[in-house]
């Protein structure tokens, strides 16, 4: 069985991009941007380095806008990323909690 | 600037090229288009991190495709396999090539700076200022030959093994060429059906 790679929190954040709606690169620069008020700034080479690990590994797929007479290439998460990113977001959450925890007694 | 991005994204691999260039062009000039609309400084910090971002990922995209230890398997005295994966990178011959010279360039410096000492010494040097001391480099003259032949061992050391490295890179090239990776799955007897 393959193992899974490390999801950077670049990485992550082009997951949770990805997981609100199919994006095309451009705008998952922004997304990014914006959901981590301005403090991960991508470029161009780390988010295409990083789609195409994902790609590789499945988590993303392929996904042509139908809507743009461009017809821009975008990216959308598959079942198999949707699951990775559920995983990864339990496991933070878990820290978090724990994190909490040991804080709280500390504290106390 | 666009020139300036469509020629760094050659130094990605072709695969990559022909699979996200211009989409990432595409990307950039949209992003490019964003950041005009901003300050100087902004627009400086994005260029800066678009080239870093371009030059980091080449690289790790480089690395990435050089084959592992163990894909190469290369046995003498018995037959031969040569993975079709298992190349020498001509990217490598490059970077080879290019720290040869640097370290050519560094010895004829360090030459350089040996032979400008001993002259120095052996002249007197130049005039000295209040209170400065002058080197005494007496011996230095009489260790030289010594230096020198440590300079030059070095030399040809990295000249040999460049040599090696190119000759052997040759070889596989050749021999790739010739199919001979396939030579053990050929069979000479008859087979009984």
């Amino acid at each position: 069985m393959q193992a899974t790679p490390a999801i950077t929190e670049p990485v992550l954040f082009i997951l949770l991009s990805l997981a609100q709606q199919p994006r095309h690169g451009y705008s998952i620069l922004k997304d990014v941007e914006k959901m981590s008020d301005g403090r991960v700034r991508l470029s161009t080479g780390t988010l295409y380095g990083a789609l195409r690990r994902l790609l590789e590994e499945e988590w993303i797929e392929r996904h042509q806008e139908d809507n743009t007479s461009r017809g821009r290439q975008g990216y959308k998460l598959t079942s198999h990323g949707r699951r990775v990113l559920r995983q990864e977001v339990a496991r933070m959450q878990q820290l978090t909690r724990l994190a909490t925890l040991r804080f709280a007694r500390r504290e106390a | 600037m666009s020139a300036l991005y469509r020629s760094l994204l050659r130094l990605y691999p072709r695969r990559h090229r022909s699979v996200f260039a211009s989409e990432m062009l595409d990307v950039f000039r949209q992003a490019q288009a964003d950041a005009a609309n901003r300050s100087i400084s902004w627009c400086m910090v994005f260029y800066m991190r678009e080239i870093a971002g371009l030059l980091g990922g080449a690289a790790r995209e480089r690395l990435r495709n050089l084959p592992a230890s163990g894909d190469c398997k290369l046995k003498f005295g018995g037959s031969m396999n040569q993975q079709p994966r298992c190349h020498f990178p001509r990217f490598a011959i490059l970077m080879m090539t290019i720290i040869f010279v640097l370290v050519l360039e560094i010895i004829a410096k360090g030459e350089g700076l040996s032979h400008y000492l001993i002259r120095l010494s052996a002249v007197g040097g130049p005039p000295l200022a209040a209170g400065q001391e002058r080197w005494n480099l007496g011996n230095s003259i009489q260790h030289w030959p010594s230096h020198y032949g440590l300079i030059s061992g070095v030399a040809m050391g990295f000249l040999i093994a460049w040599a090696v490295g190119v000759a052997a890179w040759v070889f596989a090239y050749l021999l790739r060429r010739t199919g001979a990776q396939h030579f053990d799955q050929t069979q000479s007897w008859p087979v009984n059906h």
